[in-house]
């Protein structure tokens, strides 16, 4: 007897019902989610959806569980092969979850993992019906990684074709985050006016937009930018607005980069002891949210104030702390060659104050 | 944007986009009524789900509609080649399956643009 396969029609859920159902999802722990993916309708494409939007949001203040949770999902859809929803649908969140464990890896500087993660998404994306756009999303945070790594001219070759193809494809959120990664690099090549008029222009387009995500970024980095120049009043004015910004969004790597900023205006100022409490603040917040690249540089950053303030052997204690992170993270090469002179100055107990501002550049409080 | 809004806006969309729809499933890639019908329910499940992906929150409703017209395309295509094992015995069919579904669906589009 030949017969066709039918699926048993299974009644949609509305997306508040998907929404539900992601949250319950998260709430329940990793190792018990598989076995009760019926009952939490794991496969439903509404609670992904719902999924994928609570782990995006979540990816800042909480990276390293938005990467066990995109890992879990991940693998769930993968294996063994789940048919999910129409079209698609599958191959999206696929992707989509591949992207987030990226992104979340980039930011928890496991790079390596963040690329392999990213090659993951990119295989997925190609079987999407809207390849360009997910695609386009891919390279963004390819390109965000890259600044991390310090590739500056690349970064500003490709940044205006981005822009171009997100403004081709109607992505104007996404085409104004380009514009972070540009006025990153002209922070990080030392252009702080041109990078104010960047983050300036941003953030007259986040607030057109109502995207107070992109406009706590711009803020932040302003923070930082007049914090450089010892602008205290309008350093202290975009961190006021920021924070306002960032503790609605209850975003405590935002408030960590503000105080960070913070530290920078009081070292400029010539206040050592304060800019190093407001530097600790910030730690306190990336070690609790496992930002080891940022923990990392703001000791760093407290080992060259500890040594103005005469204290070299705290500044010592300091560096050998940062160590074996600074080892774990993938250095880029011109960054070695800083962390062995360091070493070395630390055996022979003079730190080599060129060799510590050379790698604490490695680092950067970029948003 | 106000989600109520978004949903109606995607309403008003899939509304008008499916005559055109219906016609090319039923005419161009031959379905019959009932699987024209369950086409269009699946369709306009995945077209709700699909306008609130990453991103596409400032998407024109242009583009919107040409990525529904693809996805039709698609899925019809989809179907009648899992239904006829990829051998149709109908011509007109084979031919229709032979297209790209972008390249129909522009066409649909166009049809679309022209009609309202």
């Amino acid at each position: 007897m030949a017969g066709r396969v039918l699926r048993f029609p299974v009644k949609p859920i509305s997306s508040e019902e998907g929404m539900a159902s992601a949250r319950r999802a998260l709430a329940t722990p990793i190792e018990a989610r598989a076995s009760r993916s019926s009952e939490l309708r794991l496969e439903e494409p509404e609670t992904l959806l719902g999924a994928c939007g609570l782990l995006k949001n979540q990816l800042e203040s909480s990276p390293d569980e938005v990467l066990r949770n995109a890992e879990f999902f991940y693998r769930f859809l993968e294996q063994p092969r789940r048919s999910v929803g129409v079209l698609d649908e599958r191959e999206f969140f696929l992707g989509e979850t591949a992207l987030i464990g990226g992104t979340a890896c980039r930011l928890l500087s496991r790079r390596e993992e963040a690329r392999r993660w990213f090659d993951r998404a990119e295989a997925w994306f190609r079987h999407t019906l809207n390849s360009a756009a997910d695609w386009s999303r891919l390279s963004y945070q390819r390109l965000a990684l890259r600044v991390e790594e310090r590739e500056f001219d690349e970064v500003l070759e490709l940044v205006p074709l981005l822009i171009e193809s997100f403004e081709k494809l109607e992505m104007r959120d996404e085409a104004l985050k380009c514009r972070f990664l540009e006025g990153i690099v002209l922070m990080e090549a030392n252009q702080p006016t041109r990078a104010i008029e960047t983050f300036r222009r941003i953030r007259a387009g986040a607030r057109a937009m109502g995207n107070d995500q992109l406009l706590g970024t711009a803020l932040t980095n302003l923070v930082q930018l007049h914090a450089g120049l010892g602008e205290a009043e309008e350093a202290l004015d975009a961190s006021r607005h920021a924070l306002l910004v960032w503790r609605r969004l209850e975003n405590r790597v935002g408030v960590a980069k503000v105080h960070w900023g913070i530290g920078d205006l009081l070292r400029v100022k010539g206040q050592p002891s304060s800019a190093i409490e407001a530097y600790r603040s910030a730690q306190r917040e990336f070690t609790e949210i496992g930002m080891r690249g940022d923990v990392t540089a703001l000791q760093l950053v407290v080992a060259d104030l500890l040594l103005d303030l005469g204290e070299d052997e705290a500044a010592r204690r300091e560096i050998v702390m940062a160590l074996p992170a600074i080892d774990e993270i993938q250095m880029v090469p011109e960054g070695m060659a800083a962390l062995a002179l360091l070493r070395e100055s630390i055996r022979g107990r003079r730190i080599d104050r060129n060799a510590l501002r050379e790698l604490h550049g490695y680092f950067g409080p970029t948003s | 944007m106000n989600r109520q809004i978004r949903n109606d806006q995607v309403d008003d969309l899939y509304d008008r986009a499916l005559p055109v729809i219906h016609t090319a499933l039923e005419n161009h890639y031959r379905l019959s009524e009932q699987e024209a019908r369950e086409a269009e329910q699946n369709l306009s499940m995945w077209f709700h789900r699909f306008v609130r992906r990453t991103g596409l929150s400032h998407t024109s409703a242009r583009s919107l509609t040409l990525s529904l017209l693809v996805a039709a395309c698609q899925y019809a295509r989809s179907f009648q080649i899992w239904k006829h094992e990829n051998r149709p015995t109908d011509e007109a069919l084979a031919r229709a399956l032979a297209r790209e579904p972008g390249d129909v669906a522009s066409e649909l589009a166009e049809r679309l643009e022209e009609s309202s």
